[in-house]
Parts: C-alpha cells; sequence; structure tokens
C-alpha cells in the first residue's frame, strides 16, 4: 500500500510539487473533517465548513480569474475603478475531480452512508490513486475505498485483462480520436475561413473524438487498475444509443452524473417536492448549470450547461406527451426515432462546448447553412488518409453502439487459442503504431 | 396502523403513480425492481406518500430510502408517535 501510494505521488509530482503539496494538502483536511463530522452531534455544521473549504480551493484556481475578470469588467462599465488583481497560479492536476470525491465523501458521512475512514494510508490511496489522477472516474469512496483492504496477489488473466483495456484505450485515442482531431482542430481553429455543412461535419467529427478520447483514457485507467487488482466505476455505456437528453447522461460519464444525480439534483428536488414538476425542472437547471461550471469557467460552459438543463427540463415537462406520441409508432421506430433526435442534440451540444467563444458559436449557427462556397467546404488541407481513416474509426463505434448484444471482446479475446491469440496482439500493437498518432497529444477532458 | 396495512396503502399509491394495476411492493422492493420508478416519479411518489398520510419526510430521511421497507418503518414511526 505504501509503495502504490508512493506510485501516485511520483504521477502527481510530474506536473509540479506545488501541486502535489496543495493535493496532500487537501487530503490531510478531508482525513480530518470526515471524523469531525461523524464525531459531531450536529453533523451540518462541520460539513458546511468542510463542502466551504472544498468550493473554495476549486474556486480560487478554478474560477476566481475568469470570476474577478467578468466583476473587472462590469467595475469599469459602471466607470468605477476598481480592480481586482489576477492570480497567476497552476492548477493542480485533476483538481475538479478531486473536489468532488472530497465532497461527496464528507456528505456520504453526514448521510451515515460512510464511515471515516481512520487510516491516513488507505485514505490518501484512494484520493491520490493515480489512474484516476487525470480524467476521474469520480469513484465513490464506498465502493473504491475497501479494495485498499483487500490483498492483492499475482493473477495472470486479471493482468492480461487489464493490458487489453489498455491497448484497446489506446487504439481509441491514438487511432480514431487523434486522427479526427486533425480536421476538428482545422475547423474551429480557423471558422473564418470556412462556412457551410462542413461546420456540421467538424460538430460530428468532434463528438466523436471526444468519446474516443475520454472512453479510450477510461480504458487505460480502468486497465491499469484492473492490473493492479480495482475495479473502478465504468464511465461509458453506449452513449450514441441513447434515447433521450436524460438517457444520454445516464450513459455518458456516468460518474459525474451520478455523482450530479446524488448530491445535486435529488437533494434539491426532494427539498423542492411541493412545487411539483417545476421543483424537477428547477432541480435539473441547477444541476446542468452546475456541470457547466464545473467543465471550463467561461461563457461558454454556463451555457452549454444551461442548454442540457432545458433539454432535460423539456424532457420531463413533456414525459407524458412524448410517451403518448410513441405510442402511435411502432417500438422500434418511436426508439430509432428518439436516438436520432438524441444524436443531433448531442452534435449540438458539443458543437456549443468546442467552440472557443460565444461569439463563435453564433457565427457556426449562423453560416452552417450559407452554402456560398461549396468548392471550400472539404478544401481544409487535412490528408485524405487522416480523413478516411477518422471515418472508419467513426464507423467502428457506430457498429459497437448499434450491435444489440455486444460480446465481450475482451473475454472473447482471452479465450482464443494461443496462437491466435498472439497473432492478434502482435497485430494489434504493429496497427496503433503504424495508424496511431504518436505525437503525444493531451486528453480533452484532463483540462477540466 | 401496522406496517402491512402501510404496506397495502402504498401498494395503491405505487399503482397509481407508475400507472401499473398489478404492481405488487414487498418490504424489500427498490428502484432497480420497478421499471416505471425513476428519479421523476420518485419524488411524484413521496409527495403522494406525505399526502396520503399526512406526514412530511425530512430530507435526510427521504435520502435514506434504500426500499421500500425504509419507507414503511419512517412512516409507521411517524404516524405513531402523531
Amino acid at each position: 500500500m505504501f509503495l502504490l501510494l508512493l506510485a501516485s505521488v511520483i504521477f502527481y509530482s510530474f506536473s509540479g510539487w506545488q501541486g502535489l503539496l496543495i493535493l496532500v494538502a487537501i487530503t490531510g483536511f478531508n482525513f480530518y473533517s470526515g471524523i469531525l463530522i461523524d464525531k459531531a452531534t450536529n453533523k451540518n455544521l462541520p460539513l458546511t465548513f468542510a463542502v466551504v473549504v472544498n468550493v473554495l480551493v476549486l474556486f480560487i484556481f478554478k474560477f476566481y480569474n475568469f470570476f474577478f475578470s467578468e466583476v473587472n469588467s462590469l467595475f469599469s462599465l459602471l466607470d468605477i475603478t476598481v480592480n481586482f488583481p489576477m492570480l497567476n497560479l497552476i492548477m493542480p492536476v485533476g483538481i475538479s475531480y478531486f473536489i468532488l470525491q472530497a465532497i461527496g465523501y464528507n456528505v456520504d458521512i453526514q448521510r451515515e452512508m460512510q464511515s471515516p475512514e481512520k487510516n491516513f494510508l488507505v485514505f490518501a490511496n484512494y484520493f491520490l490513486f493515480f489512474p484516476k489522477a487525470l480524467q476521474g472516474p469520480v469513484d465513490r469512496p464506498r465502493l473504491l475505498m475497501p479494495q485498499f483492504y483487500e490483498k492483492k496477489e499475482f493473477d495472470y488473466a486479471r493482468i492480461t485483462t487489464g493490458l487489453r483495456l489498455i491497448a484497446w484505450g489506446l487504439f481509441k485515442k491514438l487511432v480514431i480520436a487523434d486522427r479526427l482531431g486533425f480536421f476538428v482542430t482545422e475547423i474551429y481553429g480557423n471558422l473564418h475561413e470556412y462556412s457551410g455543412p462542413i461546420f456540421l461535419l467538424a460538430g460530428f467529427f468532434y463528438t466523436f473524438q471526444l468519446y474516443a478520447d475520454f472512453s479510450g483514457y477510461m480504458d487505460m485507467a480502468l486497465g491499469v487498475a484492473t492490473i493492479l487488482g480495482f475495479s473502478m466505476f465504468r464511465n461509458f455505456n453506449k452513449p450514441f444509443a441513447a434515447t433521450s437528453v436524460t438517457d444520454f447522461w445516464k450513459r455518458w460519464h456516468i460518474s459525474l452524473s451520478t455523482w450530479l444525480y446524488e448530491y445535486v439534483f435529488n437533494p434539491v428536488s426532494l427539498y423542492k417536492r411541493n412545487w411539483g414538476i417545476w421543483g424537477m425542472v428547477f432541480a435539473v437547471f441547477i444541476t446542468f448549470l452546475l456541470s457547466g461550471l464545473w467543465h471550463g469557467a467561461s461563457w461558454i460552459f454556463i451555457f452549454w450547461g444551461m442548454l442540457n438543463g432545458i433539454a432535460l427540463g423539456y424532457e420531463i415537462v413533456t414525459a407524458k406527451w412524448r410517451k403518448s406520441i410513441f405510442k402511435k409508432f411502432s417500438k422500434a421506430t418511436a426508439r430509432n426515432l428518439s436516438i436520432a433526435v438524441t444524436f443531433i442534440f448531442t452534435i449540438l451540444s458539443f458543437t456549443f462546448a468546442r467552440a472557443n467563444t460565444p461569439a463563435d458559436v453564433v457565427y457556426i449557427f449562423t453560416n452552417v447553412f450559407n452554402f456560398s462556397n461549396p468548392s471550400g467546404w472539404l478544401n481544409t488541407g487535412v490528408s485524405n488518409f487522416d480523413l478516411i481513416l477518422g471515418s472508419l474509426g467513426v464507423l467502428l463505434i457506430l457498429i459497437l453502439h448499434w450491435w444489440q448484444k455486444v460480446p465481450d471482446m475482451n473475454l472473447a479475446i482471452a479465450e482464443l487459442p494461443v496462437l491466435w491469440r498472439w497473432s492478434f496482439y502482435c497485430l494489434a500493437i504493429v496497427f496503433i503504431l503504424q495508424f496511431g498518432v504518436i505525437s503525444g497529444s493531451g486528453f480533452i477532458y484532463a483540462q477540466f | 396502523m401496522s406496517h402491512i396495512e402501510i404496506l397495502d396503502q402504498i401498494n395503491a399509491i405505487f399503482r397509481r403513480v407508475f400507472e401499473n394495476d398489478s404492481l405488487q411492493i414487498q418490504m424489500e422492493t427498490s428502484a432497480d425492481d420497478v421499471d416505471e420508478w425513476d428519479s421523476l416519479n420518485h419524488t411524484v411518489m413521496i409527495v403522494e406518500v406525505e399526502k396520503h398520510f399526512n406526514i412530511k419526510f425530512k430530507l435526510k430521511e427521504v435520502l435514506s430510502f434504500q426500499n421500500v421497507g425504509d419507507m414503511v418503518n419512517i412512516i409507521h414511526s411517524k404516524v405513531t408517535s402523531a
């Protein structure tokens, strides 16, 4: 256990000792806050204190500059000479994920769903566990923490399962996401050189780039955790087969969605239950506004969160009406129609999130049906090789989504005869090295 | 009012809220066992149960419900102490 903690500390130290020290300090704080909440007669007081401190840390590192630059702008508009200084801080790696887990831990103790961890080594191992450092999953302490007490022994089958997960994740990241990234970066980086339906294609490709990038990372993180003998939250479940926006958020970044459900939507909707259906609409709007803010300190993400909040609010209000409409269609037609509408919304929503500024969003949506420059639509400078390989990657993802009962590929490969299995491994490695983008690009979700 | 009586009365509320006339709940029944029991219907059901028994759950109580039995126990303690 000490070695594992050391590995995590070394992992975090790559991004600077300053960030590591801050994370260690927050870990120490939450270790004692958990014990304090458990002992207190009135648990609400220490819980409030713990939540405020955690939120404050996130605010300082992630939102301070955005918030006070907006305040400065407002004051200058009003001709008031107040100038809040900007901070030049380096955000510790994974702090957004870290804080969510810390808040969840403290709340669970207050709700008596979790006992405070008394062993600091276990506690620090859980919080600093390096496979989930960069992009989660936002694992619940009650699920992951007990696993640090289990004795881990060498298990060949477990290790090979983890390695296959890592290979699949690498394939999605390097061959699919980063290939699609060339086209997406070109379009979104030079928006005003393009117009017309190419924006739809860029949004379409970005949706798959994001999925391959994020789910690829998750497979690698799960693979590393599996090798070490841990099981973590599965963050994706065929998101493009979602039949509603609500369903989409039950399939995409599941650990975050369920966190938001447990700690924001559920308490707010129950607190406002006397408002009837509007209590839930209010709760879902607040939930997604916070989700947008969590994703990034910018107006783009605030609007993106609101857009999703409005969509889910609409689905709550029209649930009965939509059910009666769908009864007029066959089950398959209703399902396919719902998947198509949800998928279009997903592309629009991610187009929104990918744009750099609100002005870019306006430019994209006002020019998407501008057909004045058809010759320039596909003249992007991105090679046909990248486009074809990226498109084949999209097709592969779609096939895996449409395939109703996808067999467990990991298990299927494990059960192949040894010669076939190792031939497959060699082929997979050659394929990734040959067609992957080995340039060391970062992960999209790590910025959140 | 006994636990069984409370369960019977809750069953009628569940059937109405979840629009399922053949639904038969037990003390161990949880949201995983009923298709229609989503977050939307959960809140509606809580409001209906509160109205029916003329009680008010605390937020912490509602959040602690793991199954129907947990809710029945709290209703029982509230109606007997009233």
